[in-house]
């Protein structure tokens, strides 16, 4: 199985907890960022983190500021008030989800 | 590692815009992550040209390009552009706006009581489609003037110059109620419940033309000073 797949479904929470872990982002830093805390095991697509970012952006959960980044313009993501309440949100809910799914895979539970 | 410089830029504004992403808030974000991609990657592939760097970078965007995100970014603004259109709309139906609604919906009423005619619903209809056609055109021909005025598009404004759905979905609903009216008649007209069901109906389709077609273009400068503030919105 692809393993992205897997990811995909929780590619809002990696994002929202990265906001949460730093003050702003943009767009290819949280590439990187997460290329770099994987150890290279996970790498985000492209073409699916800017859809979440803006995804996020319109639920209200982030807000955005440009800056003007040598000649170019950089556009920074961080966490809303809001936001930072999915984030709390949505890393309890991962937990529960990755608790049920240890309960279902590990080989020594024993299901009565 | 090589940092940019203008004339490689102003190359991938040229690159994005040849690759579909005609507006401008998304053009900046695209160039500035493939100038990000394209300077890391110089460090490991220090013999590469900046060709050769831009095709390793966009490539990571899949076999669709930029198609995705320019969808789902509209997608996501659409949603957007609907909150605001029903805020508009509501308002509309809020002290004391209401009474002038209510006024509408009152005389609409009387009208199809005192004239008692089968055809009366079909003829509001009918008015209501008029009126959103001419809505239509206006939105189109603001659209082009905008366009020769400004240079830079800005995925909202094209949002709100296409009635939040490409152009003729304000004429949808109406024109459905007409087809629901020539296909099944409107025998049911002496009802009052009917007659209160068409009256309220007009009254909230002529809103609905009214805000999507005329108070959210009339604000399109605030509107979108509002969005993309942080661009410090010019042109």
């Amino acid at each position: 199985m692809d393993k992205w797949k897997l990811y995909k479904g929780s590619l809002d929470t990696i994002v929202l907890q990265l906001l949460g872990q730093n003050d702003r982002m943009y767009g290819y830093e949280i590439t990187q960022k997460v290329k770099e805390v994987t150890e290279g095991e996970l790498e985000i697509k492209e073409g699916a983190l800017y859809p979440a970012l803006h995804r996020l952006e319109a639920k209200g959960l982030l807000e955005v500021e440009v800056d003007h980044v040598g000649n170019r313009m950089r556009k920074y993501y961080k966490l809303t008030e809001q936001g930072l309440r999915e984030k709390d949100n949505a890393l309890q809910q991962l937990e529960d989800y990755l608790s049920t799914m240890k309960k279902l895979i590990d080989p020594n539970i024993s299901f009565g | 590692m090589i940092t940019l410089e203008q004339k490689h830029i102003d190359h991938l504004y040229d690159f994005v815009r040849r690759h579909f992403v005609p507006y401008y808030d998304l053009q900046t974000e695209l160039v500035d992550h493939l100038a990000s991609g394209i300077e890391k990657l110089s460090e490991e592939h220090p013999g590469k040209s900046f060709e050769q760097l831009l095709d390793i970078e966009f490539r990571k965007f899949g076999v669709h390009g930029f198609e995705d995100v320019v969808a789902k970014r509209a997608n996501a603004l659409s949603k957007e552009y609907y909150r605001l259109a029903l805020e508009r709309v509501a308002g509309y139906f809020k002290w004391p706006v209401i009474l002038q609604s209510l006024f509408y919906g009152v005389l609409c009423y009387f009208t199809l009581t005192v004239i008692d005619s089968q055809w009366l619903p079909m003829a509001f209809y009918v008015f209501i489609i008029a009126v959103a056609i001419a809505g239509v055109v206006r939105l189109w021909r603001q659209k082009k003037q905008r366009e020769r005025k400004y240079s830079r598009k800005w995925l909202l404004q094209e949002i709100i110059f296409n009635g939040g759905g490409g152009g003729v979905a304000i004429l949808q609903l109406p024109l459905q109620l007409l087809l629901f009216f020539v296909n099944h008649g409107s025998e049911r007209i002496e009802l009052l419940w009917f007659r209160l069901l068409v009256a309220v109906s007009v009254v909230v389709l002529f809103r609905i033309v009214q805000v999507v077609c005329w108070v959210i273009p009339d604000q399109i400068d605030s509107i979108l000073e509002e969005r993309y503030k942080t661009y410090k919105f010019s042109d």
